[in-house]
């Protein structure tokens, strides 16, 4: 059919209203989705470059057109950036590998902001911002990441509405300009004079085509309704989504959410850790586990009021090699043995504890420990050391653990004389005397000052040799006399290498952290032949008072001493007291430190402790689903056949009680301070009104600031001079109580009134109505000047309109005519 | 009608991350991959709930005027309205079909597709294209298909309107110059002395007015004439009007080419002008006669709803390679009287003198002159744009 002529002026040359707005979403979302990968770095510099970019390629590029990208350039800039993250590729591990192609996707994002935007970049920005959220999921686990996951839907559901509805208009006006062929456009409308008169009847096929009024086209009308919808739709989706995630099946087994190399590396210490590694570890703070403790006569949460001592690995052997000191567990370490049955004990408390991701086999818990019905079987307890652990942990799947245990540790909120009977360790009777001699080696050479130095101590408090819980709490004592041992992290001081670093943590520097401190009493002890040992695990100081558990993190790891106690220096009243069992007397010489635990101070901030707590309802009942926890795994083996979890942590009820407890947190007096509840919740009462409030009256003065801020004042309603005879025009019809709507364009205007026109004036009357507003769209969109013989029709026109709309004799006001 | 679904082009993408994420998250067994992919299905599938829901909303009609003459724009309205109280839609397509209603017509069908920009919920919305249909005869609009994505753009729902009208394309219709006008005056000037005047009974009375030289004695009025004490004679409006015959010869060839087809839409053109203009003017009677495929004789008082009637008529009229020439002439014949002026149309130049010829063989005493100062048009000839413009 010949060639194609594009109708240009078809196709609104200005950024539409649409279009802005989609401009502004999709940097939105580039800068949603960057944080979501910010998150899962724990870096705000990508967030930071990312905002950067959004803001001056919004304003240069898009609003003012300064400058842009040529296609071709942006094509480099974003294969250098490839080469540029490949080389990140290379060099990292699985979890490194994933990081450069979330920098890349960033990278990528950038050069395409600075490019002039059509269809095509916007589709590739939404294809990598969806890319960057694929990538984040897999890096990311926090419930953050679930709440900014949220933001991030609605925005990009509004993000496609809006490209839907400029990829549509787009898309007609492209057919505007193709769907009338050149030669017979010419032969039916533009045939040249001297062309035979036959040839104008040439014309074939019916031409239709669609006219663009850029100034229709370019709105979105009714934004309200548009941005309610975009809402709901966003909602649905939500609930959508809540009912697939829960219901779609999972099969595979327990590795369902498992760490793996995309993973962050798991958390804690190892079993035998260096003293360096526990240094790195109490700098740390990230989450280790949640503790909670439950009455479970009533279900009821307790709150201890003093910290805890979560007991993990108990390390007995020290050695000296190569410059430096470690502590180990024992070679021959007795098989695992379950735990006792909780004895009836009005001050059984249950210790609900859940352990993230861990690289060994370890497990913490307050000692004395019991098993309850609920209790894993597959927990296993070293008999007479007291260390718990999972037998079937493979180290390299860490995957998240919930178990509960009894303990009879707190009386009242506090923790009780810090003394358990061995046999509560799973110990008979006594240590025996192999047991005896392991745990009082000692080196004298090696340590010959820290002997002295505990000689010393004991002697100038005279204290009574053969009592050996005295010793044990004098010697402590040495370490928390103010003054004389500061407790520090920093650990670059310079030593003497032959030198044992307990031994010249004693004698010379006297700087260290719990470890130093507890290794140092160990020896003591031992120099002193009383069977003692190290205890590795946490003293937590951090009580969520929403949830009511305790947040562990790798900061409050901790190592202390026990210290063994004859049968006869056993102080009677102790839960499972047995006269001819000894027991193991804890002691902990940190300075400041006591054995019952320090009182919970008011530390956690109340915001820091609800995201806490949504973070531990979100690995409950979001990340776990589907996966079988440690609790699971432990239950597989179980002798008693008790029921598999399902979806672990999936109890609904369980849910709604703990949703519940949050809720009537927030009205506890002190929940945002002490007796403020009340106010704040006014306040946010105060805050949802005027938000109302706003809503509701948004349409009288939001078109108003929107037209100052953006498009300035409308010449058509200013009574520009250019359209002054569609102002004569519209005040004519005002006398009738004709007005024009805010919402309706010029050309709707006059349909809308044509019948009322048709009524009171004629047909003709109208039909003048409809010329004079085709001729304002010439002089106000189209920009043609107006000649002196169309000046004269529009004068005509209107003369004829107002002597028909008010004819001689007719009263009327005519103060709209001007000069 | 039952909407058609299909996924659009941006829906194909969106269904190949969907995949990715899904295979990413049962392959890497990743609980967030799961949830990303809920998040990615629920919108797919809302996409395609609301526009089933939003097709079948809407209520489209269209407005146009029912009769045009041919390379005349139409304008044609497209009005929808959202019977949904609260669901508004955006992004709304309507497409419509052009095509001429005639079946031995090969002509594809024109699509045009309008965009509704938004139809809040319960209102209606309207927009307007604009259509040029060059070709005489009927055409027939629809059915229009309503075509939304709203509100993703993912699923793309189609349904049908029954919905279809017609348009009926009269002959274009030109501008006289004032050449034609002139060589019709002018030959009315010659004959003025020798052709009788009308009577009393053929024209309404107007007025009175002095006496002229030429004036029949028989218009004298008597009675003004004694008032005024000068002669006075009556005048009649229409004493100077003609009737007018137009016989139209719409031959073509029996294979005609391009060429033949616009030299009888031509003729048709120039006799519908002419009509036109001698309707316009009024106080005439018109004979219209087209020797086509058969024979169209049209015998009326002149006025502006004849004209309108006739160019209707003429929409319908069809060429032939035997056009009923002596049938024509017979029917026209009989409606000629003395005062008649007579214009013979022709696609042909050799065709002109014959159509003269069976003229005088079949005219009475009183037809014969009329014949013989017929006016011959031969619309093949380049003269003709000296008495008739097409723009």
């Amino acid at each position: 059919m010949g060639s194609h002529r594009r109708i240009t002026e078809a196709v609104p040359e200005q950024r539409s209203e649409v279009e802005r707005r989609l401009q502004i979403l999709i940097r939105v979302l580039a800068v949603l989705g960057t944080v979501l990968l910010g998150l899962a770095h724990e870096s705000l510099l990508l967030p930071i470059v990312m905002i950067f970019a959004a803001l001056t390629s919004y304003y240069f590029t898009d609003c003012w057109r300064w400058f842009s990208l040529n296609r071709y350039v942006g094509y480099t800039v974003m294969i250098i950036a490839t080469v540029f993250s490949l080389s990140d590729f290379l060099k990292f591990d699985s979890h490194g590998q994933l990081e450069a192609i979330a920098n890349l996707l960033v990278y990528v994002q950038i050069a395409l902001l600075y490019q002039t935007k059509n269809v095509r970049i916007y589709e590739q920005l939404g294809i990598f911002c969806l890319l960057q959220v694929v990538v984040a999921a897999l890096l990311n686990m926090g419930f953050l990441f679930g709440v900014t996951l949220v933001f991030y839907l609605v925005v990009a559901l509004a993000a496609l509405a809006l490209y839907f509805v400029f990829h549509e208009t787009q898309r007609i006006a492209a057919q505007r300009g193709s769907i009338i062929p050149t030669h017979e456009r010419m032969a039916a409308i533009d045939l040249p004079d001297r062309a035979p008169a036959w040839k104008t009847m040439l014309g074939r096929r019916p031409i239709a085509y669609f006219e663009m009024s850029p100034e229709r086209f370019g709105g979105l009308g009714d934004f309200g309704g548009f941005s309610r919808q975009v809402g709901a739709l966003s909602l649905a989706t939500l609930v959508f989504a809540a009912c697939f995630y829960y219901g779609v099946p999972r099969y595979g087994g327990a590795a369902w959410q498992e760490l793996t190399g995309f993973d962050q590396p798991t958390v804690g210490f190892s079993a035998e850790p260096t003293i360096d590694e526990l240094g790195r570890v109490l700098q740390s703070n990230r989450i280790v586990m949640r503790v909670a403790f439950v009455d479970p006569a009533t279900n009821a949460p307790v709150r201890p009021l003093s910290e805890p001592y979560l007991s993990g690995s108990v390390l007995s052997e020290y050695r000296f090699e190569a410059g430096a000191g470690r502590w180990m567990q024992a070679r021959a370490m007795p098989s695992g043995r379950r735990l006792r049955a909780a004895p009836d004990d009005r001050f059984l408390l249950r210790q609900e504890i859940t352990m993230e991701p861990s690289s060994n086999e370890l497990l913490f818990s307050v000692a004395p420990r019991y098993s309850l019905p609920d209790t894993p079987s597959m927990i296993r307890q070293r008999p007479g050391i007291g260390q718990l652990y999972l037998p079937d942990h493979s180290g390299g799947s860490a995957i998240r653990y919930a178990y509960a245990l009894g303990t009879t540790a707190y009386r009242h909120g506090l923790q009780r004389t810090p003394i358990v009977m061995h046999s509560d360790y799973g110990g008979r009777g006594q240590l025996s005397e192999g047991e005896k001699r392991h745990l009082t080696q000692f080196d004298p050479k090696l340590h010959r000052r820290l002997a002295d130095a505990a000689e010393q101590e004991l002697e100038q408090s005279n204290t009574p040799r053969d009592d050996r819980m005295q010793i044990a709490r004098t010697l402590r004592n040495h370490f928390q006399r103010p003054g004389r041992y500061t407790y520090t992290l920093d650990l670059t001081m310079t030593r003497d290498r032959n030198i044992d670093p307990l031994e010249a943590f004693v004698a010379d520097h006297r700087r260290g952290h719990c470890q130093f401190f507890a290794g140092a009493l160990v020896l003591m002890l031992r120099s002193q032949g009383i069977p003692a040992r190290m205890v590795i695990g946490y003293k937590p100081d951090e009580f969520n008072t929403v949830g009511n558990y305790f947040v562990v993190r790798e900061k409050h790891a901790h190592a202390w001493v026990e210290a063994y106690l004859e049968p006869d220096q056993v102080p009677e009243g102790i839960t499972g007291y047995d006269p001819a069992g000894g027991a193991w007397l804890r002691l902990d010489p940190t300075p400041g430190a006591t054995e019952t635990g320090e009182p919970l101070a008011d530390r956690g901030s109340r915001v820091g402790e609800m995201l806490d707590y949504a973070q531990l309802l979100w690995n409950d009942y979001v990340m776990d689903v589907g996966r079988r926890r440690g609790s699971d795994v432990a239950y597989e083996d179980s002798e008693n056949d008790e029921p598999p979890l399902g979806h672990a942590g999936l109890n609904f009820q369980e849910l709604i009680r703990r949703l519940w407890e949050a809720v009537a947190w927030i009205g506890e007096p002190g929940t945002f301070g002490r007796a403020l509840g009340w106010r704040w919740a006014l306040g946010f009462l105060l805050l949802v009104a005027l938000t109302a409030s706003l809503l509701r009256h948004r349409f009288a003065w939001w078109p108003k600031v929107r037209r100052l801020l953006n498009d300035g004042p409308d010449p058509a309603r200013d009574g520009d001079q250019r359209v002054e005879f569609y102002v004569r025009f519209e005040q004519l019809l005002a006398e009738l109580g004709l007005h024009r709507a805010p919402h309706q364009t010029a050309r709707e205007f006059a349909h809308s009134v044509r019948h009322t026109l048709v009524s009171r004036a004629g047909q003709e009357t109208a039909e003048a109505a409809e010329s004079l507003v085709a001729w304002f769209y010439d002089v106000r969109f189209g920009g043609r000047p107006l000649d002196n013989r169309r000046h004269q029709q529009i004068e005509l026109a209107l003369t004829a309109m107002e002597q028909r709309l008010h004819p001689p004799g007719a009263e009327s006001t005519r103060w709209f005519r001007t000069s | 009608m039952v909407p058609r679904f299909s996924i659009s082009r941006e829906g194909w993408s969106y269904l190949f991350m969907i995949a990715f994420v899904l295979g990413g998250a049962v392959l890497r067994e990743r609980n967030l991959l799961v949830m990303l992919a809920g998040l990615m299905i629920g919108p797919f599938l809302l996409n395609w709930r609301l526009v089933s829901l939003a097709v079948r909303s809407l209520h489209v009609e269209r407005r146009h005027p029912h009769r045009v003459c041919a390379g005349e724009l139409i304008s044609v309205e497209v009005v929808a309205h959202n019977t949904r109280r609260w669901f508004g839609i955006w992004g709304t397509t309507v497409q419509d079909t052009v095509r001429r209603d005639d079946l031995q017509s090969t002509e594809t069908p024109t699509e045009v597709r309008v965009l509704l920009p938004s139809i809040a919920a319960g209102s209606s919305g309207s927009v307007s294209y604009r259509c040029l249909l060059t070709r005489r005869g009927q055409y027939q609009f629809g059915p229009l298909h309503v075509i939304t994505r709203y509100p993703l753009g993912l699923v793309s729902a189609r349904r049908a309107i029954g919905n279809t009208s017609n348009v009926t394309v009269c002959p274009r219709v030109g501008r006289l110059t004032s050449r034609w006008m002139e060589a019709v005056e002018s030959e009315r000037s010659g004959d003025r002395i020798s052709r009788p005047r009308r009577g009393i009974m053929d024209g309404d009375y107007y007025g009175v007015r002095e006496w002229r030289a030429g004036d029949s004695p028989r218009w004298v009025h008597w009675r003004s004439t004694a008032k005024r004490g000068d002669v006075m004679v009556r005048e009649f409006e229409q004493q100077r009007n003609r009737d007018i015959a137009v016989l139209v010869d719409l031959w073509r060839p029996a294979k005609p080419r391009e060429e033949h087809l616009g030299l009888v839409e031509l003729a048709l053109s120039f006799a519908a002008t002419v009509a036109a203009k001698v309707c316009r003017r009024g106080g005439r009677r018109l004979t219209l006669a087209v020797a086509g495929h058969q024979v169209n004789l049209w015998h009326m008082n002149s006025s502006p709803a004849a004209a309108e009637e006739l160019l209707e008529q003429l929409a319908f009229v069809r060429s032939s390679d035997q056009p009923q020439l002596v049938g024509g002439v017979e029917q026209m014949i009989r409606h000629l009287n003395r005062n008649s002026r007579l214009i013979l149309v022709t696609t042909h130049s050799s065709r002109l003198a014959q159509l003269q010829q069976l003229g005088r063989d079949r005219a009475d005493a009183d037809t014969a002159a009329v014949v013989h100062r017929a006016i011959g048009v031969d619309v093949s000839q380049p003269e003709l744009s000296r008495f008739f413009r097409l723009t």
